[in-house]
């Protein structure tokens, strides 16, 4: 495969510019994301000190497999929620290897509220456990959460992908074939208990771990009856008495121990065979994404450069090279892993739309998955795209795209507006996962227009009401309508609502793809049900 | 080899590396043999490799080895008209050669007489005495006796309190005062009436710095030789651990005196076998009569090897009936000889003894390098038997050739799964005042400290650690799971 | 779980950081390139920094024998299960300080005995050493008899001790 050439000029002061802009923005983002996992108040962690309990992330260190990668999903969910009161949403998920397998990882974050699930807790759980079903993994819970977070419950408990999906997932899991573990560190209370009671192992520590639908108070308040947390779900009772878990620990450390034995007895699914080569580190340097991400979000930039950092020996074979060019395709390799990309090089045309519509159907017949790459400022409007019938070629694209067999995994680089976002895999589309470059944006139309169209909204409602503000409340009322669209447009906030699964540095990309591209591998692909129509 | 075999069957009384040995010479003098094991010992090579072998019982896998009448019933059944007793269990039991005596079956090594008369500490010095040989000065006396007080007055401290019946290193305790003294023969008189069932014990005078000297005597009874000595001098716990031929410390003429006086007291007993002559050798050149081994030493190969004789062969046939045909004056030494004991201990942590499982042995190879073993894998190492597992031989033209010979013999041995003394045998051959030859018994505690150095390097650290992260079965198990690309991205977090 | 290594009582941390056609080890704190070529069963070659090594390894449940540069080290591999299996209540336990064979038992079990009391007599290395009791109490087990061998650690005499009034 022929190697991209790099027109980059890494000395040039714009390269220079955009990197110094880009470092200040991971930083805030690694600040973020340390304050997330780790700023706790003092009394939280000594109360689990007294507890003997580790800190979640220590369970984790402890319980993954030495010397393999973590992938964390939404770091910094919750992060514009709350008051920031729940950081991560209490809790933990990711997917990573315990004892040689590929497993998806729901641990609650105890050091926080007692791990109380919020209504994003429940949004971030159950889609942890929606990339379980999607890509066939097995689920290790670490359970140790307070339950429900009562005076947000209405938001958390009714409606069908609320925490009833938590367990329905567990269920359908079980169904598939995928196994599932709990470790129980804490107290499992009413629906929670489900969780242990779901898996198809469980181990449970003595002392602190408890698994029951009421707890004592709520025993005493229905029936009268005294009874201790051991007495009524301790670990002694549930494996030597109930039967609800299966082994009992004496300690955290054990606990864990007990469960890597249990995953190494798991048999290892054979994956779907993906071509797949020697992995080699890209030519070109990953570091130097920084550099060519601009420092204004409606400055353009050539998404060849970025898939030279990204792909193995930065090697591209690109599609169509001369049709369509603001649509990038072609196949390269991710950690080996045969891919076909899409990126956006500007606005999609009718010719564009269609060789984007076309790729993605080779792939598909192909058993190639997909990687889309989101720069993308929507569909070109106006006369002539229209008689062209570039609404017509935008059906088209999505109905390849939402139809394909393959796994589909999206990185927001910039810019996502407008039904561009559905067309290249935006979240509603059901790719295995998705990840945003810091400096990234959603939205339904780029920040400038869309506050225009919401100050003209205002002013004709305050003149109903008889209200003309003169030039300069104009100007202030502009300001705040901006400033409130542009925080709901960033990527802190699409990750906070979990419409992401986690803000990645852009040099991370090639890791969080190829353990991306790893996982779906574990489920089989469908078959192609039509021909490849030359559009 | 002549067309008759001396003896119809030989049984090998013995185990371990000993027995082995003993089995090589009946096989190139083309004897049948028979191999008697505790079932502990099943699956060790003699065993495997004897025409026949017997399974022994007793309340310890010991005394199953010194049970006589089991031993010689076994004789009676498989029609064995020899007993090979090697050394330790039976080898200087005057009563068991008696009894083989009795049933006319012969016993490899000299007459039952001569092994009372030498086995006896007291006995056999005073016959050494009479015969005008120089012996230390001692008493004999107990704790209670009337004398004692008198009798002590006369020595000179420090003192070693010895059994009577003892040997081997056992039984015995050095005292500096008149107050230990009288403690330690009380210990001692009850230690020796249970190790050797003969409560008699006597005092010598000990010489901190004497070398530990010994002559190898072979005789027929009437044509008695020497060949040569050996220096024992490099002991812990009263036992040898080093020794070499010749010894360092001799001229030809000191040679030749010393020599002579153990074949003087060989002759003088009409000594029939192969048998040890062991003397005390004091800076000042005075050497004095310590005892008589009837037996063969664990330490004659370097004997062997400097002389080139088969001494079990020899022993074989002198028990045949044959006659000695080597003359002294055929005899002569060539380089030197260094044997090293392998004992399962931990030498840097008081020499205590070690167990475990042989897991895996890589025997040393090599011109002239003899490694002399019972070893095998999967063998149980127990306290139930002696430490020693095994001897390298080392022979060379010159003592620093074959200092440097055992260092890379022994570099090259591997052993995995009982920890052995080889760091510290390779402590001591490198130790510069080894090198000079001017070694005696006080060797291993004056330089406790220099052989205590047991250094890792932190490069040795590194590839230790990184060999056993790598080779764990566990570890192992887990990296080849590991799925890719996992392995490849290693322990990234986003 | 991290792998942990003691070698003479002091305990190492060997951590994998990642593994392609060579494994890039954290040893002890020192980030080296590691290679290990396997010849046979127990024999191998290890490349640490492209410096080959020769070495022999054997391994006994939790135990490492690993021979380089003619020296054995014995290397203990931590057990993941850590020591939460201690039943904490081994304080009447009299354990063998050495391996050895059992002379004499001085006890029956039932017996009562004071702390200090000799209990046994075993051999080891040719000297006797007297096994005394470790806390007042009553006699509940003896773990080997006359005549029988035992290895370190080896529990000898099992007491229970005396209720404190």
């Amino acid at each position: 495969m022929r190697r991209i050439q790099s027109k980059l000029n890494t000395n040039s002061a714009e390269f220079k510019q955009y990197t110094q802009h880009n470092k200040n923005i991971i930083t805030e983002f690694s600040n973020k994301q340390n304050d997330a996992r780790f700023k706790r108040p003092q009394r939280d962690i000594d109360r689990l000190a007294k507890q003997n309990k580790m800190l979640p992330r220590e369970r984790l260190d402890l319980l993954l497999d030495p010397g393999t990668p973590f992938l964390e999903f939404s770091s910094l969910a919750a992060n514009m929620a709350y008051d920031g009161t729940a950081p991560s949403a209490n809790c933990i998920t990711g997917i990573g290897i315990v004892g040689g397998r590929e497993v998806v990882i729901n641990a609650s974050d105890s050091s926080n509220k007692g791990g109380a699930w919020y209504p994003l807790t429940v949004k971030k759980i159950v889609r942890a456990l929606d990339i379980a079903v999607e890509n066939h993994l097995p689920v290790i819970h670490l359970c140790d959460s307070a339950g429900g977070f009562l005076p947000l419950q209405s938001d958390l408990f009714g409606d069908k992908y609320m925490a009833g999906r938590i367990f329905r997932n567990q269920v359908q899991l079980s169904k598939m074939g995928c196994k599932q573990l709990s470790l129980v560190f804490g107290h499992c209370t009413a629906g929670g208990a489900y969780t242990p009671a779901l898996s198809d192992y469980s181990v449970i520590v003595n002392g602190t771990g408890a698994v029951f639908l009421g707890g004592p108070p709520l025993v005493k308040a229905a029936t009268g009856e005294d009874v201790t947390v051991d007495e009524l779900g301790g670990a002694s009772m549930h494996t030597s008495v109930s039967g609800t878990c299966d082994y009992y620990a004496g300690s955290e450390r054990e606990a864990i121990a007990i469960g890597r034995e249990i995953v190494m007895q798991w048999e290892q699914k054979s994956k779907f065979a993906l071509q797949r080569e020697t992995p080699e580190d890209p030519y070109y340097d990953p570091t130097e994404l920084l550099g060519i991400i601009p420092d204004d979000i409606k400055k353009q930039f050539d998404m060849k450069e970025v898939i030279a950092r990204i792909v193995d020996g930065s090697r591209f074979s690109e599609y169509q090279p001369n049709y369509g060019e603001t649509m990038i395709c072609g196949f390269a390799n991710i950690w080996g892993y045969k891919v076909g990309i899409l990126g956006n090089n500007g606005v999609l045309f009718n010719d564009s739309t269609l060789k984007a519509a076309h790729f993605m159907a080779l792939c598909n017949q192909n058993n190639i998955p997909l990687v889309f790459l989101q720069n993308i400022t929507g569909y070109m409007i106006g006369k002539e795209y229209e008689q062209r019938g570039i609404t017509k070629d935008g059906a088209k694209m999505l109905m390849i795209q939402g139809g394909v067999e393959v796994p589909k995994f999206t990185i927001m680089t910039n810019g996502s507006f407008g039904a561009g976002n559905y067309g290249m895999c935006g979240r509603s589309w059901d790719a295995r996962t998705t990840f945003s470059w810091p400096q990234s944006q959603i939205s339904v139309m780029g920040s400038d227009q869309a506050a225009n169209t919401l100050v003209t909204i205002k002013l004709a409602q305050l003149k109903r009401e008889g209200i003309e503000p003169d030039a300069k409340e104009l100007e202030a009322i502009r300001e705040q309508v901006l400033a409130n669209y542009e925080n709901q447009t960033s990527a802190y906030y699409t990750s906070s609502e979990i419409w992401d699964d986690g803000i990645i540095s852009p040099v991370d990309t090639r890791n969080a793809l190829g353990i991306s591209i790893s996982a779906s591998l574990n489920a089989p692909f469908g078959d192609t049900k039509y021909g490849v129509l030359r559009l | 080899m002549t067309a008759e075999p001396l003896f119809k069957k030989v049984l090998i009384a013995n185990r371990g590396e000993i027995a082995l040995r003993i089995l090589r010479a009946l096989q190139a003098m083309e004897i049948p043999s028979v191999a008697i094991y505790h079932s502990s010992d099943r699956h060790s090579p003699v065993v495997r490799l004897a025409d026949e072998a017997v399974e022994i019982t007793g309340d310890s896998p010991s005394s199953a080895h010194l049970d006589v009448e089991q031993i010689i019933s076994i004789c009676h059944e498989l029609e064995v008209d020899a007993v090979h007793p090697c050394y330790g269990f039976l080898s200087e039991n005057a009563k068991f050669a008696r009894a083989l005596n009795d049933a006319s079956i012969a016993f490899i090594g000299p007459s039952a007489e001569v092994i009372e008369l030498m086995g006896d500490k007291i006995t056999s010095r005073e016959f050494v005495e009479q015969h005008g040989f120089p012996v230390p000065p001692s008493v004999s006396l107990d704790a209670d006796d009337a004398g004692f007080d008198d009798a002590i007055a006369a020595m000179q401290f420090p003192l070693v309190v010895k059994a009577s019946a003892g040997g081997g290193g056992k039984g015995m305790s050095i005292v500096h005062s008149v107050e230990e003294l009288q403690s330690t023969l009380r210990i001692a008189a009850s230690e020796a009436e249970k190790y050797f069932g003969d409560k008699r014990v006597y005092v010598e005078r000990y010489f901190s710095s004497a070398r530990h000297i010994e002559v190898q005597i072979l005789g027929d009874g009437e044509n008695i030789i020497h060949l040569g000595e050996r220096e024992c001098s490099i002991q812990r716990r009263f036992q040898k651990i080093i020794e070499e031929a010749p010894s360092p410390a001799f001229t030809q003429e000191k040679r030749d005196q010393i020599c002579e006086t153990a074949a003087g007291i060989a002759r003088a007993a009409h000594y029939s076998s192969a048998g040890t002559v062991e003397f005390l050798y004091t800076p000042e050149g005075e050497f004095f009569f310590l005892e008589m081994n009837t037996r063969i030493q664990v330490e004659h190969p370097v004997t062997e090897m400097v002389y080139n004789v088969d001494l079990v062969q020899e022993q074989i046939k002198i028990a045949a009936g044959k006659s000695l045909d080597i003359k002294q004056a055929d005899v002569s030494m060539s380089g030197h000889a260094i044997e090293c004991r392998l004992c399962a201990e931990d030498a840097f942590n008081g020499f205590l003894p070690e167990t475990g499982k042989v897991l895996y042995l890589k025997e040393p190879t090599g011109e002239r390098v003899r490694f002399d073993s019972g070893l095998y894998q999967g063998q149980d190492v127990t306290t139930a038997f002696d430490p020693m597992l095994a001897k390298l031989i080392v022979h060379a033209d010159t003592r620093d050739q074959a200092i440097h010979g055992s260092i890379k013999a022994l570099k090259q041995l591997v052993l995995l799964g009982v920890k052995i003394n080889t760091q510290y045998l390779i402590n001591v051959l490198s130790h510069p005042a080894f090198k000079t030859g001017n070694i005696d018994t006080g060797f291993v505690s004056t330089f406790i400290d220099d052989l205590k150095v047991d250094s890792t390097s932190q490069e040795q650290l590194q590839s230790v650690l990184a060999t056993a992260y790598l080779t764990d079965r566990n570890t192992k198990l887990l990296l080849d799971a590991t799925p890719e690309p996992y392995a490849a991205i290693g322990n990234w977090r986003n | 779980m991290q792998p942990k290594y003691i070698i003479d009582d002091t305990e190492y941390l060997v951590t994998p950081i990642r593994r392609t056609d060579s494994i890039v080890l954290d040893i002890n704190g020192h980030t080296q390139d590691v290679r290990l070529k396997w010849h046979d069963e127990h024999y191998g070659e290890i490349t640490i920094a492209g410096k080959p090594s020769q070495f022999y390894a054997a391994q006994d449940e939790d135990r490492l024998y690993i021979h380089i540069d003619g020296k054995v080290w014995e290397v203990n591999i931590a057990d993941e299960f850590g020591a939460t299996q201690d039943d904490g209540n081994s304080s009447g336990n009299v354990t063998a300080p050495m391996p050895g064979v059992v002379i004499e038992v001085a006890v029956n079990q039932g017996d009562s005995v004071n702390q200090g009391d000799t209990v046994m007599l075993i051999e080891s290395m040719k000297l006797q050493t007297e096994i005394k009791a470790s806390v007042t109490g009553t006699v509940t087990s003896i773990g080997s008899e006359a005549g029988a061998s035992f290895n370190k650690g080896a529990v000898l005499v099992s007491i229970t001790a005396e209720e404190q009034s």
